[in-house]
């Protein structure tokens, strides 16, 4: 059969330092029509870079270098013609379309979106202004905006981020391509949104007979979504399967890798998370050899004296590219199974209670005119009521928006709360001044997202690690110091001769072991972790995880861990708050919390983060959620969650409902139950 | 829209306020005695009594400052000591000129500025880029009066095709009149050219690279709509701040310009009502320079947000 698209050999350069470095390096791959594929990779796998160069949008110092790209209906090589020509601006949207994965900022924010889709379909439609207003504003129709014929005047940021998504959807299929390139088109929405976003490109792509070709890096998403996979690692293509058969039965080592180190929704507590060691290569300094080799627990010295290997089909359809036979993998598979996986022994907690928070309120006043008057109130957090045991971990999860982190700010005393307690250790620190407070700030540390920015780039990580240790007067000498900040590098598995770089220098694993260390050197009771594995890429978060687990039990630490990863959340608590708008409206045991879902808003989140297994996936139920999560300044009465809930009532329109005990430790505030 | 633009208007008039009191107050500030600025040293006591009294420099301030306020805003800006006419009656005459020369200068720049700025963006690193940085950080950096002197060396002296000095509406004289503006306006819209020109380039190159241009390549628009209607639109936005802060230091430009071509503008009379202490001339000019700099940024600001929308959305 012909395919609809057929990438040959691609390889694609940047030049960079007066070097040319191969970021695409010899991409195969192809596209049936009415087919949905995903390419997964991590960061630098070149996944975009191959989308990129396919559509000839390489700027510089990027260079398209080689390679053949066919589509159907055109008996030429694609990349003959030059990027500006009209053969290749016809396939770029026309056929082709692209949906990028910033929502905020894919959009011109001079232009309407009515021009920006109409314009789309002027061009390829070659139809009249009016009748591309009238497809323009069916297509808003199709991807669910409201009241599309007056939102077609709308300029982008009169959109949340959800819905500039789906009018990136909406101008995207409004020429009617053949295929609809989604590149990491969800990762910076909210897993609810997601969700949403991808049943509606499924469903729109099923009913237009248009083939999808989703890149991402989650193996969730490519496992519910998804029918066949490429696997790309360091520039090349290492797996590709059909996606059952890919999670099955994996055949690279790097794809077996991947899949033990990302935890998983439907994971049983005791689960081990192993990660790969080590770091891609650096694109500029990649071996001859298989790119792998330095992090494969397969590899075999023959890996290294052999030149890369190339894609081999091992049954019909299934391609890897190893050198190892199947007889080979199958031994070295037993050896690392019989190998002893440690795991870090799980804390105990104790009875006693570390941090007690009730009824905490935090208000941000909305100011408005010349003379600042005072008009209302972001209701930011209310009634937060929870208590952290010595030793636990409390996860919170929560949608973006939903006061997460001005919660985390709150214990951390960088605001104050308007009204509430927050017992600490037996003190309410709620109301304290900064000098009262200043005994306890090394007590409460706090590990940060993005470890690219919350580390300041001038100073070396000797200086970061141990600042607090002067601060706090914890040291009594040089020599103390330089002991306890090497100590400390050691701990979280950095080596204490690289203290004297500065941030750049690190990766991004690196870093965020800094910014642990940095969390560590007070000796804290209470480590806040907010989001601190959603900046990393796959194979390091599962490093991450394990050394937070293993500090833990090694030092007694209670953390809070924030995140809207709901498998890693799973993976690492004990309990779990889930919040939404403010509130808290579920708190139990990991596992209750899992296996007897309440709160129908738990149940539309759970429901909706994708398990990097298309068996289960498969079986599955899927819980619909309608509408996006509403803005705080603009809170519906009654229940917060009641204009999105199937079951809610008269009575959740009225009243508030308060976090009541369920039994089994188990509370929630819903009318449904115990009200 | 409408309520932004009172809003503006009405910091407007606060501003304008403030600058007459500190205009006035100019009077106080010059060092010397303004009876003696205006008649000389060598004057009888009654002759200088009678002025002080005329001046009304015998009344407390606050009651000098709003009689002088309540003329001014009727156009009685007083007497000048140095042509001993009317205020009004001079800077009447003298402001058409210098708008004349200040918008033409002002009208050539922007285009030429911004058509370079793309050009050296869309080609950066090539020879055109090259030469249009060279040329536009030159400029950038050499003082008017300057440049003033040099095309009047060149042209005016050296190759003669170009009168020195004169001004002629061209209603007037259309062939004297173009002969003796090509200098003056060159030379006040070169510093135009070049920052808007440098203003461009580099807030082009900062769109360019964002990811809604990504975009609209990734729909297949031509090179030409992806660079002129996606890119150049939000690259002007920085660039208009420029242009308000260009037409501000046109006026201020004028001050050289106009001398050295001794064109009877306001540029010049402003430095003449200097020298020789002509202060209600200066005080009108001040005035005068303020309102219309005012003007300037109010219009800045509506263009900002006829461009930007989320200026307007805020």
């Amino acid at each position: 059969m012909e395919h609809l698209l057929e990438l040959k050999s691609m390889e694609t350069c940047f030049k960079t330092d007066g070097q040319l470095v191969k970021a695409v390096d010899n991409v195969s791959m192809y596209l049936d029509p009415g087919e949905i594929i995903g390419i997964v990779g991590e960061s630098g796998s070149g996944k975009s870079v191959t989308m990129m160069s396919m559509l000839q949008l390489i700027g510089s110092p990027g260079k398209v270098t080689g390679g053949e790209v066919y589509i159907r209906g055109n008996e030429k090589n694609m990349l003959e013609y030059g990027p500006n020509s009209e053969e290749m601006r016809h396939m770029r949207g026309g056929k082709i379309s692209m949906i990028f994965q910033e929502p905020m900022t894919s959009l011109n924010p001079v232009l309407t979106i009515g021009y920006q889709i109409q314009e789309n379909i002027m061009e390829h439609l070659k139809v009249d202004r009016e009748e591309a207003k009238k497809r323009a504003i069916e297509m808003l129709k199709l991807v669910n905006i409201p009241d599309p014929q007056d939102r077609f005047d709308y300029y982008p940021q009169q959109f949340s981020g959800g819905m500039r998504q789906r009018i990136m959807i909406a101008m995207a299929m409004s020429s009617e391509p053949e295929i609809l390139v989604a590149d990491e088109a969800t990762t910076a929405l909210d897993v609810t949104t997601q969700a949403q976003l991808l049943e509606m490109i499924r469903d729109i792509a099923k009913k237009t007979n248009t083939s999808v070709i989703i890149v991402t890096h989650n193996l969730g998403i490519v496992a519910r979504f998804a029918e066949r996979i490429y696997v790309m690692y360091s520039g090349s293509v290492v797996e590709m399967a059909d996606t059952k058969r890919l999670f099955a039965d994996s055949e690279h080592p790097y794809t077996r890798a991947l899949l033990r180190a990302i935890p998983r929704l439907d994971d049983p507590k005791e689960r081990i998370l192993i990660p790969i060691e080590g770091l891609p290569p650096n694109p500029a300094s990649r071996p001859e050899f298989c790119p792998f080799y330095e992090r494969c627990e397969y590899r075999m010295d023959r890996c290294r004296e052999c030149s890369k290997p190339g894609l081999q089909e091992i049954e019909k359809g299934h391609f890897a590219a190893c050198h190892l036979s199947e007889a080979e993998k199958r031994m070295k598979a037993e050896e690392i199974a019989a190998k002893e996986i440690k795991k870090a022994p799980a804390s105990k907690a104790g009875e006693e209670i570390c941090l007690d928070v009730k009824n905490v309120r935090k208000y941000f006043p909305i100011y408005k005119g010349m003379i600042r008057k005072k008009i209302g109130d972001v209701k930011a957090i209310e009634d937060i009521d929870f208590y952290v045991r010595k030793g636990e971990t409390l996860g919170i999860v929560g949608e973006s928006g939903c006061g997460k982190t001005t919660l985390a700010r709150c214990i951390m005393r960088v605001y104050k709360p308007e009204e509430g307690k927050i017992v600490f250790n037996g003190t309410d620190i709620a109301g304290f001044s900064d000098r009262q407070m200043h005994p306890f700030r090394k007590k409460i540390s706090m590990i940060f997202q993005d470890p690219f920015s919350s580390l300041d780039p001038r100073q070396t990580a000797e200086s970061i690690v141990g600042e607090s240790l002067i601060l706090h007067k914890l040291v009594k000498n040089r020599e103390e110091y330089g002991k306890r900040v090497d100590e400390l590098f050691r701990i979280v598995g950095l080596d204490p001769a690289l203290k004297y770089r500065v941030p750049h220098e690190f990766s991004g694993g690196q870093r965020q072991r800094l910014g642990i260390a940095r969390a560590l050197s007070s000796q804290p009771d209470l480590i806040l972790c907010d989001e601190p594995i959603s900046a990393l890429d796959v194979s390091i978060q599962a490093q991450i995880i394990n050394l937070l687990e293993e500090l833990q039990s090694k030092l007694g630490l209670t953390y809070l861990f924030i995140a809207h990863d709901l498998a890693v959340v799973k993976h690492i608590s004990s309990r779990i708050l889930v919040m939404y708008l403010g509130r808290v409206v579920e708190i139990a045991d990991c596992e209750e919390l899992y296996s007897n879902t309440l709160h129908p808003y738990t149940r539309t989140l759970l429901s909706a983060v994708p398990v990097a297994d298309p068996l289960v996936e498969e079986t599955r139920e899927r819980v619909p959620i309608r509408g996006e999560v509403p803005s705080l300044t603009n809170r519906p009465a009654g229940c917060p969650f009641h204009n999105r809930c199937d079951k809610a009532g008269e009575r959740c329109r009225r009243e508030i409902p308060r976090l009541l005990d369920a039994g089994e430790n188990h509370q929630v505030a819903c009318f449904l139950y115990n009200q | 829209m409408k309520a932004y633009i009172i809003k503006r208007t009405g910091q407007m008039i606060l501003i304008i306020f403030l600058i007459s009191i500190f205009t006035f107050m100019l009077v106080s500030l010059i060092p010397g005695d303004p009876v003696y600025a205006m008649l000389g040293q060598e004057v009888s006591q009654e002759e200088y009594k009678r002025v002080f009294h005329e001046l009304k420099l015998d009344q407390p301030i606050i009651h000098r400052y709003f009689s002088w306020l309540a003329g001014a805003v009727q156009g009685d800006w007083g007497q000048s000591t140095q042509f001993h006419k009317s205020t009004l009656e001079i800077i009447n005459e003298r402001i058409p000129i210098t708008l004349f020369f200040s918008i033409s200068a002002f009208i050539i720049s922007i285009p030429l500025g911004i058509l370079f700025g793309v050009i050296s963006a869309v080609y950066r690193g090539k020879p055109a880029d090259t030469a249009v940085t060279l040329v536009a950080n030159i400029t950038a950096c050499l003082p008017q009066f300057w440049i003033a002197l040099l095309v009047m060396y060149v042209f005016a002296m050296k190759l003669g095709w170009l009168p020195s000095y004169g001004f002629t509406w061209f209603h007037v004289d259309p062939v004297t009149a173009i002969r003796q503006a090509v200098m003056p306006l060159f030379c006040l819209a070169l510093g135009g050219i070049a920052t808007v020109t440098r203003q461009t380039r580099s807030s082009m190159l900062e769109v360019i690279r964002q990811d809604y241009v990504r975009t609209a390549k990734s729909k297949g628009l031509s090179q030409r709509k992806v660079i002129y209607v996606h890119a150049l639109k939000n690259a002007l936005i920085p660039v208009i701040t420029i242009l308000g802060m260009r037409l501000g230091s046109m006026l201020a430009g004028s001050m050289f310009v106009e001398s050295v071509f001794n064109i009877p503008g306001m540029g010049s009379l402003f430095v003449k009502a200097i020298q020789s202490r002509d202060i209600p001339v200066v005080q009108a000019c001040v005035l005068v320079t303020a309102l219309v700099s005012c003007i300037i940024n109010l219009l800045t600001d509506i263009l900002y947000a006829v461009v930007d929308p989320r200026v307007r959305f805020e």
